[in-house]
């Protein structure tokens, strides 16, 4: 419904608002107090003075008098003879007020030259569109009757004509025909400038952005609209007038043309295949209009302009239906009221009406100029709005990967020391390795070989596990967690078969979690620690060692079924292991009960 | 099981007098000669009978074991060799298996265990500690470093490890038993102990295709050129 609305609502008061201006510019000429002068006795003639109206060459002519329609195209010269008695309002100034007259004139006054607009000889002066003003010296007035002269010329082979002349005071003549000029002439010297202008501009932005065809085409229809707003209110052309008149005809389909490429680009539906073939048209049937020279070639062409004009309305339209945006209504207001005012002057031309109504497709050009400015504004300022964002979002980024960097930067510098340190460690080590390693080994083959003390076997033992498990967490660069810890479980596992200890032994994939070898060798010492206690003092007979890792966060279990921990063996272990894993920013967590055994918690 | 015959190369006295005693002691082994060089022992190679398994330590004074190894492979597949090692030299036992040896042995073991993996070895199994677990996953891993054009067929020759037999490596290198991989990974120990079987043959037989794959290589960039 809304939809309904918004379809027949537009574009319908739109037109009704058009109609309605353009009513008002027919009637403000119906002046109850205005003599309408629209009876007159006609000869061709090209005398330069009133000849004589003899009655066997006097035509009578009604106002408007078309020479298309009455005289079937006759181009030339001509003279009017109107009678009309003095009006009883006098005391007045007197004008005459011509609004239409094709293409020069001459007013005579009881046979008194009263003014002319323009010169006689060619090329004419051109008032094909101005509404002209004649004020009457109140002396050439007669009290009774008085007879009204004009000389019409236009040239050879284009037909002449006459608008209704307005005789009364100054008063009421002279805004009639000041409002008629504005409209006409003022309103078109306006525009024209500013479609100079708009246009420049347009193609100085196109020359920023050659990729957006859009600024190009908008200077086509300012230079295009510039041509035939020209040819409303220049009196003289320093131009061939063939030419020129063709050149009107053709600037007219080249302003449809671009009002219609500009909508498809607005509406990022161009395409360039047809986009060409369009403007190659446009380019042979140009010159050939031009070479041609012919009326019919040239309304042919005039339905082909309102054709794609019809067109941009159109896709205008449904696109702003679809979309919804202000901007495509902006355009499609604009667009539909240029098509009706274009519409409004090729009707009553094609219906030779033209000397009874005003010309009025000049104006379609300034909404257009009006509607596209707001749109670029608006894309202008949107641009800049998206620019702003967009450099304040790359501000922030460069800051966060700046403060990443840094970070980064840290960290490596943290891992060369470390890695540093791990170098010199493991050199120590392999020192250590190979030079105590090999002593402690002899000193043990020895013991062996020669059967000494258990005790001293025993020491020499745990000398050598005490030294591999240093260097297993310490002496290899590459060793993971996973590893060290495996490693560890293969040595202490004889130990634990020795005093009838079943391990039970769990871990979690943990390679990818780093710890340094200080603290490697810190969790070893303490799962150590851990296990002596077990063998030493809980009897127990099951051991549970599990490893896992849940969020970053690695939970080392040691579990016996042994007797738990009772009041002064708490003592010095717990305390070592403690301070071990605090140290490596951890925590322990005891559970021992006397009959369910041992359960020690590591979490790191 | 019958009484095997060992030979013995080891360079340091006390070490060897107790390997020696060892293996004596043993109802089962019966020490065939006991050498301290590499020149010793290949003397000894000549003039003694067969073996039935070597142990060689791999340091010695006048060049490494492995040399020996390597001659004793090229003649023999399926005699048994162990390297004598000491802890923290996983590189070198790797060496040592990729050139064939079948086993290792920790010099400071018990005198008891050092019987036993002996006998282990005899039987056909191989043994595996997390640590040369660990490291024979990492040297696979520098190896299979990706070389544009004939990476299918490189990864196809020198990665031999299937990934199943990756897996075993990997749990393994977690200081799981053979049970245990076997139920992480929910299969019989005996698979493990063939998985760990392939991979000790695997390794050998890499290490003989990788110097072939090298030169097929050096070949085809001088037929592409």
């Amino acid at each position: 419904m809304i939809k309904l609305i918004k379809v027949l609502l537009i574009p319908l008061g739109l037109c009704f608002l058009l109609l309605q201006a353009i009513l008002y510019i027919y009637q403000s000429l119906d002046q109850p107090d205005v003599l309408r002068l629209k009876e007159a006795s006609f000869v061709q003639s090209d005398a330069m003075y009133p000849p004589p109206f003899l009655l066997d060459k006097v035509e009578k002519r009604s106002l408007p008098d078309n020479w298309l329609k009455s005289m079937s195209g006759f181009g030339g010269s001509g003279w009017y003879q109107i009678h009309f008695p003095r009006q009883k309002q006098g005391g007045h100034v007197w004008g005459l007020f011509i609004p239409r007259a094709n293409m020069n004139l001459a007013v005579f006054l009881n046979g008194h030259e009263v003014a002319n607009s323009g010169h006689f000889s060619e090329p004419l002066s051109r008032n094909w569109a101005r509404p002209l003003y004649y004020t009457i010296p109140a002396g050439l007035l007669s009290q009774h009757a008085n007879t009204l002269h004009i000389h019409l010329k236009s040239y050879a082979d284009e037909a002449g004509g006459l608008s209704q002349l307005l005789m009364g005071s100054q008063d009421t003549l002279l805004p009639l025909y000041q409002m008629r000029d504005f409209i006409q002439i003022d309103l078109a010297k306006v525009t024209f400038f500013l479609n100079i202008f708009a246009g420049c501009l347009a193609l100085f932005l196109w020359n920023l952005m050659r990729s957006k065809s859009m600024y190009a085409w908008f200077a086509v229809i300012c230079f295009s609209s510039c041509i035939f707003i020209l040819n409303h209110f220049a009196l003289e052309l320093p131009i061939s007038r063939n030419i020129w008149h063709y050149s009107v005809y053709v600037s007219i389909g080249w302003y449809a043309c671009s009002l219609l490429m500009f909508t498809l680009h607005f509406l990022q539906r161009s395409h360039e295949m047809f986009e060409r073939s369009l403007v190659i048209y446009m380019l042979i049937s140009s010159v050939i209009i031009l070479t041609l020279q012919n009326i019919f070639v040239a309304l042919v062409w005039h339905i082909g302009s309102l054709a794609m004009a019809s067109y941009a309305c159109i896709l205008l339209f449904r696109s702003w239906l679809h979309s919804n945006e202000s901007a495509e209504l902006v355009l499609f207001i604009g667009m539909l009221s240029t098509w009706i005012l274009g519409f409004h002057d090729w009707y009553t031309r094609l219906t030779l009406q033209q000397f009874s109504s005003p010309v009025l497709m000049h104006l379609g050009p300034p909404m257009i100029l009006v509607a596209i400015s707001w749109i670029l504004m608006v894309r202008f300022s949107q641009a800049m709005k998206k620019t702003e964002q967009f450099q304040a979002e790359l501000i922030q980024r460069v800051e966060h990967v700046t403060l990443k960097l840094n970070k980064e930067h840290q960290r490596v510098q943290v891992l060369l020391q470390q890695e540093a340190k791990e170098g010199e460690r493991s050199r120590i080590m392999k020192d250590l390795h190979d030079g105590l390693g090999s002593y402690l080994m002899s000193a043990h083959s020895i013991a062996r070989m020669q059967k000494l003390d258990q005790g001293i076997q025993q020491a020499l033992n745990d000398a050598l596990f005490f030294l591999r498990t240093s260097i297993d967490a310490l002496g290899s660069e590459d060793a993971d967690l996973s590893s060290v810890l495996g490693t560890f479980r293969y040595r202490i596992e004889p130990q634990l078969k020795a005093c009838a200890i079943k391990l039970h032994w769990y871990m979690d994939d943990i390679s990818e979690y780093y710890l340094s070898s200080e603290h490697k060798l810190h969790l070893i010492r303490i799962i150590q620690e851990a296990i002596a206690n077990v063998i030493k003092h809980s009897g127990a007979s099951e051991l549970h060692i599990s490893t896992k890792l849940m969020d970053d966060v690695i939970s080392l279990s040691v579990k016996d079924n042994g007797c738990g921990i009772s009041g002064d063996q708490s003592g010095h272990g717990l305390k070592n292991m403690r301070e071990r894993i605090e140290m490596m920013g951890g925590s322990l967590t005891i559970n021992a009960l006397p009959s369910s055994g041992t359960h020690l918690l590591f979490m790191l | 099981m019958s009484i095997k015959r060992v030979f013995i190369l080891e360079d340091e006295k006390h070490t060897r007098d107790l390997l020696c005693m060892v293996v004596r002691e043993h109802p089962n082994l019966e020490l065939l000669v006991a050498t301290k060089s590499l020149s010793d022992a290949r003397k000894a190679m000549k003039i003694y009978a067969k073996p039935d398994v070597f142990l060689i330590d791999l340091g010695l004074p006048d060049g490494s074991g492995l040399e020996l190894i390597r001659d004793i492979r090229k003649n023999d597949a399926s005699i048994a060799i162990m390297v004598l090692s000491v802890f923290g030299d996983e590189r070198h036992v790797v060496d040592a298996i990729e050139q064939g040896a079948g086993g290792y042995i920790h010099k400071d073991e018990p005198l008891e265990d050092l019987a036993q993996h002996i006998k282990n070895v005899l039987s056909g199994d191989s043994p595996i500690s997390p640590s040369i677990a660990k490291h024979i996953l990492n040297r696979m891993q520098t190896i299979s470093k990706p070389t544009k054009s004939i990476e299918p067929l490189r990864n196809e020759v020198l990665s031999p490890l299937s990934k199943r037999e990756r897996d075993v490596l990997q749990v393994l290198s977690r200081g799981f038993n053979r049970i245990e991989v076997a139920n992480h990974l929910k299969v019989s120990p005996h698979t493990i102990t063939t998985h760990i079987k392939n991979i000790y043959r695997k390794l050998n037989v890499h290490s003989r295709t990788e110097a072939l794959f090298e030169a097929y290589h050096l070949g085809l960039i001088g037929e592409s050129d």
